[in-house]
């Protein structure tokens, strides 16, 4: 059975002024599938995220949620629709605890109105408690339910990047985007965090696109990757057909002057 | 000793005690003129309160309130002088009129954030001044609207401050009441959460503009219901008395109890609402103290007194998890 | 009493509202906004805040020289210069004690301070001086000439010619001067100047002390010119300043010239058309119009937000 695209970008062109920060990439996203976009700083891998996220509007170029385009669409109109995101530099609600945190995630899937914050009829109160229970569900996913009172900030680096996922898992996103959330990870860390996304992808049939430096992770968990560099793609395909594509060997190393060598090449 | 303070307080007992001290209060009170100072407490409770919604919860600072509370006060004035409109039917259209102006100051928050929204407020609140002091047709400008009625139920006028001080403590109760509603909602952690980080709460699918504008719309609300009761209370109303400088006096009970924190914005409203009283001597030093205390507060408490350090975690949870023990055990995972 | 267009009181038989002499009232108002209003474009260019407390910086400065020329009987100039160090001083003071401090906090810190501070220096001078308005004496002799329909008075040519000498003096040691060097540098990024070698802390406080002298030079000059002192006039004044900064792109010293000029021609030809109570709407009313239209003003650059 072939899985559903969930994300389709066509042509998207995105120029800040005279910059032209994404050029012409095109990129679809299936149903269960985890996507890796790659590429060296700079390359645009953020701005495409802010762009499928309602964050900028392209300049050109076609973006379709679902089979449905999606254009100018303001960030948490597209939460609604099932894109969620986290960010490369954490932001949670730092004076907020880690339960309160996941239950804005959620927010958007509770119509409670003013009536309901006013009055607390059984209905608005049953609801409510589905909802926490919900909630202390993906946190306990994350490993984070024994917590449920610590503020954000007072967590730990990696599980505030965990709580993160939990947050935007609790939208009910059909398609999550994770901007480097290995980031500052030590090894075992990274290990949790690749079974947390994989069975994310498998088990909850999620589309993952993620943006990752760890070259070790990214050829581990992805079922495709593309490349950026330059705002442009330049490669796309399993890990094996990237790993050995002269391009992509091309862009990281580079010419002898810059300092790509941090991405050692497999 | 905070803590224990806050212990005490927060325990549901505490405050139906207090209001019941509240209620008889009066009975004990000989002199019209303390009457008066608890009347004007409860008068900068409300306010402080209605600010604290959007500079505090919701990060948008606000310094123009007064212009609400004056809006409230100059359209409850003119319908029961022009129109022989009864005080009662005046409430749901002062708040209501007020509270546009609320959405109105509110839309700029869509583009400014930080300082610019903050000018803008300050610009909304000289203007809507300058047209009191101005519009001599309707508002008789500097020589303002005297001669406003009291209240009256059926054949019944408020005429002791007894019925008034009343009033204001049902008003105060509603406004508190809402506030801990909020406070202890999923939109009250919205609030606090476009406060944080705007971006981050869109990102999360928070409608940040809707928020905005519900929190300017409601803090206009009570600013104007306050407004209105000012009028029929004092039976004058003049531009003299929503200036910059009343706004600001609102914003450091707001900054003095801690942003966002109910408790403490109450308690920041009895401390500077008392203070002209109790510091009478000093009169003329009060608003030097007032400059001196916000730069003080801002280095050394930023947070307030009862700031977010103490804020209640999960509040949310609070009333829920006791009342609904008998959730079915096995619920499915996806609330879809 | 809060406008500071006293117009009537300088020239008792120009009621007539020529284009050319509003022009050119416009024009001498404009250089004292001006003066003011780079205050608050270089504070703002490298701190990114509001300082609230600006305007009343103005009119301490103001009262300075008052005191100085009525009591201790200096001649203007050194009046001016002495005030213009005073103030100074004042400023530096005052970034120090208020905002230093809260480098670091949230953004709703220092301005909330500045606030406070703008609060107490009011009432500080409405205690020491009084809520009066004072008159600011000159043995100066005021002669007007008519050139073509516009009559000008020596006293708007000496302050238009003090504004313009002190802007060119400003934009010279900022261009060229290796002091004025580090201060563009630190408002283009604190933490790149830091790494530079700039004593970040020491640039701040010459910002702050550079704007506070011109805000007094503007405080005499007003003074002067309106023959008004009054504690209350740092606000309306600093209020309409800031627009004028606004307007011409805040962060941009051109810009606040720009600006500066703008305002006080807008506010002179407005005025001559409305209504004297309505006439400080007009600044307020701008203000808004510009924040919400093009918050960066003329001269501003768009600054994208890095997520």
């Amino acid at each position: 059975m072939i899985p559903n695209k969930l994300i389709e970008m066509d042509n998207v062109t995105i120029k800040f002024g005279g910059l032209l920060a994404i050029d012409n990439v095109s990129i679809h996203a299936y149903e269960g599938e985890i996507l890796t976009i790659i590429g060296p700083n700079g390359a645009g891998k953020t701005t495409l995220f802010n762009i499928l996220s309602g964050v900028y509007q392209p300049t050109s170029g076609e973006i379709r949620l679902k089979g449905k385009m999606v254009k100018n669409l303001t960030p948490h109109v597209l939460v609604e629709k099932g894109i969620a995101r986290t960010f490369q530099n954490i932001r949670l609600f730092p004076m907020l605890t880690v339960l309160e945190n996941v239950m804005l995630g959620h927010h958007c899937r509770n119509k409670e109105g003013m009536l309901g914050v006013l009055f607390h009829g059984r209905k608005v109160n049953e609801q409510r408690l589905k909802s926490i229970t919900y909630c202390k569900q993906l946190l306990s996913i994350v490993g984070l339910d024994n917590q449920l009172e610590e503020l954000a900030s007072n967590l730990p680096y990696g599980k505030q990047r965990l709580l993160e996922i939990a947050r935007a898992l609790a939208t009910e996103c059909d398609v999550l985007l994770l901007d480097e959330p290995a980031a500052g990870m030590n090894t075992q860390e990274r290990i949790e965090l690749v079974k947390l996304i994989r069975s994310i992808s498998k088990e909850m049939n999620k589309s993952i696109i993620l943006i990752e430096h760890d070259l070790d992770l990214v050829m581990d968990i992805s079922d495709r990757i593309v490349v950026l560099d330059y705002g442009c793609k330049i490669a796309e395909g399993s890990p094996l057909a990237i790993q050995n594509d002269p391009k992509v060997i091309e862009a990281y190393i580079g010419s002898s002057d810059e300092e790509g060598d941090d991405y050692a090449v497999i | 000793m905070i803590e224990v303070i806050k212990r005490v307080v927060s325990r549901p007992q505490a405050s139906l005690g207090l209001l019941a001290v509240l209620a008889v209060l009066p009975l004990f009170i000989k002199s019209d003129y303390l009457v008066h100072v608890l009347i004007t407490v409860g008068l900068y409770v409300v306010l402080s309160l209605s600010l604290n919604l959007v500079s505090g919860f919701t990060g948008q600072l606000s310094i123009g309130h007064a212009a609400f509370y004056g809006i409230g006060a100059y359209v409850t004035a003119l319908l029961m002088l022009r129109l022989n409109m009864p005080y009662w039917a005046t409430i749901p259209i002062a708040g209501i009129i007020t509270a546009l102006f609320g959405l109105i100051l509110g839309l700029p928050t869509l583009r400014l954030r930080g300082d610019y929204l903050a000018i803008v407020t300050l610009g909304f609140g000289e203007i809507v001044r300058l047209v009191f002091l101005n519009w001599d047709s309707l508002t008789r400008g500097p020589m303002g609207l005297p001669g406003i009625p009291s209240p009256q139920i059926g054949s019944l006028i408020f005429t002791s401050k007894i019925p008034f001080y009343f009033l204001i403590l049902a008003i105060l109760v509603i406004t508190v009441l809402f506030m801990v509603r909020v406070a202890e909602s999923e939109f009250g952690l919205s609030l606090i959460a476009v406060s944080h980080d705007e971006l981050a709460a869109e990102a999360v699918g928070i409608p940040t503009l809707r928020a905005k504008l519900l929190a300017f719309v409601f803090s206009a609300l009570f600013a104007g219901i306050a407004g209105g009761y000012y009028a029929t209370y004092i039976s004058f109303v003049s531009p003299d008395s929503f200036t910059f400088m009343d706004s600001v006096t609102i914003l450091s009970m707001v900054v003095l109890g801690g942003l966002a924190s109910i408790p403490g914005v109450v308690i920041g409203a009895i401390v500077l609402g008392l203070a002209p009283e109790v510091l009478r001597f000093m009169a003329d030093y009060r608003m030097l103290l007032y400059g001196a205390l916000m730069v003080i507060m801002m280095i050394y408490k930023p947070d307030g007194f009862w700031g977010a350090k103490h804020r209640v975690r999960n509040a949310v949870l609070k009333n829920l998890e006791k009342k609904h023990t008998r959730v079915k055990r096995g619920e499915p995972l996806d609330s879809k | 009493m809060n406008s500071m267009l006293l117009q009537i009181n300088y020239h008792p038989e120009k009621r007539c509202a020529m284009f050319s002499q509003q022009l050119v009232n416009g024009i001498t108002a404009g250089g004292m906004y001006a003066l003011i209003a780079l205050g608050y474009t270089m504070v703002y260019g490298i701190l990114k805040i509001i300082n609230f407390a600006h305007g009343d910086i103005f009119m301490i400065g103001s009262f300075i020289g008052l005191i100085l020329v009525k009591q201790v009987h200096l001649g203007l100039i050194p009046a001016m210069l002495i005030s213009m160090l005073i103030v100074a001083l004042l400023g530096i003071v005052v970034e120090r004690i208020a905002y230093r401090p809260l480098r670091n906090s949230a953004k709703i810190a220092p301005l909330l301070s500045a606030l406070g501070v703008s609060i107490f220096l009011t009432n500080f001078a409405q205690l020491v001086w009084g809520t009066q308005t004072r008159a600011f004496p000159s043995s100066f002799q005021i002669t007007t000439f008519q050139v073509g329909n516009v009559a000008l008075s020596s006293m708007q040519i000496y302050t238009l010619l003090i504004s313009i000498l002190l802007m060119v003096g400003l934009y010279l040691f900022v261009q060229k001067s290796k002091l004025g060097v580090a201060m563009r540098a630190t408002s283009h990024s604190v933490e790149n100047a830091r790494l530079m070698g700039i004593n970040v802390d020491n640039i701040i406080s010459l910002t702050f002390g550079i704007g506070s002298a011109l805000a007094a030079a503007a405080g005499i000059l007003v003074g002067l010119y309106y023959d008004a002192v009054y504690p209350v006039m740092g606000y309306t004044a600093g209020l309409k300043a800031f627009t004028a900064a606004v307007l011409g792109g805040i962060g941009s010293i051109p810009g606040a010239m720009l600006g500066g000029l703008l305002l006080g021609v807008f506010e002179n030809l407005g005025a001559a058309y409305l209504s004297m109570g309505y006439r400080d709407a007009i600044a307020f009313g701008l203000l808004i119009i510009i924040l919400l239209i093009k918050p960066t003003g003329l001269l501003g650059k768009n600054i994208q937000q890095k997520v």
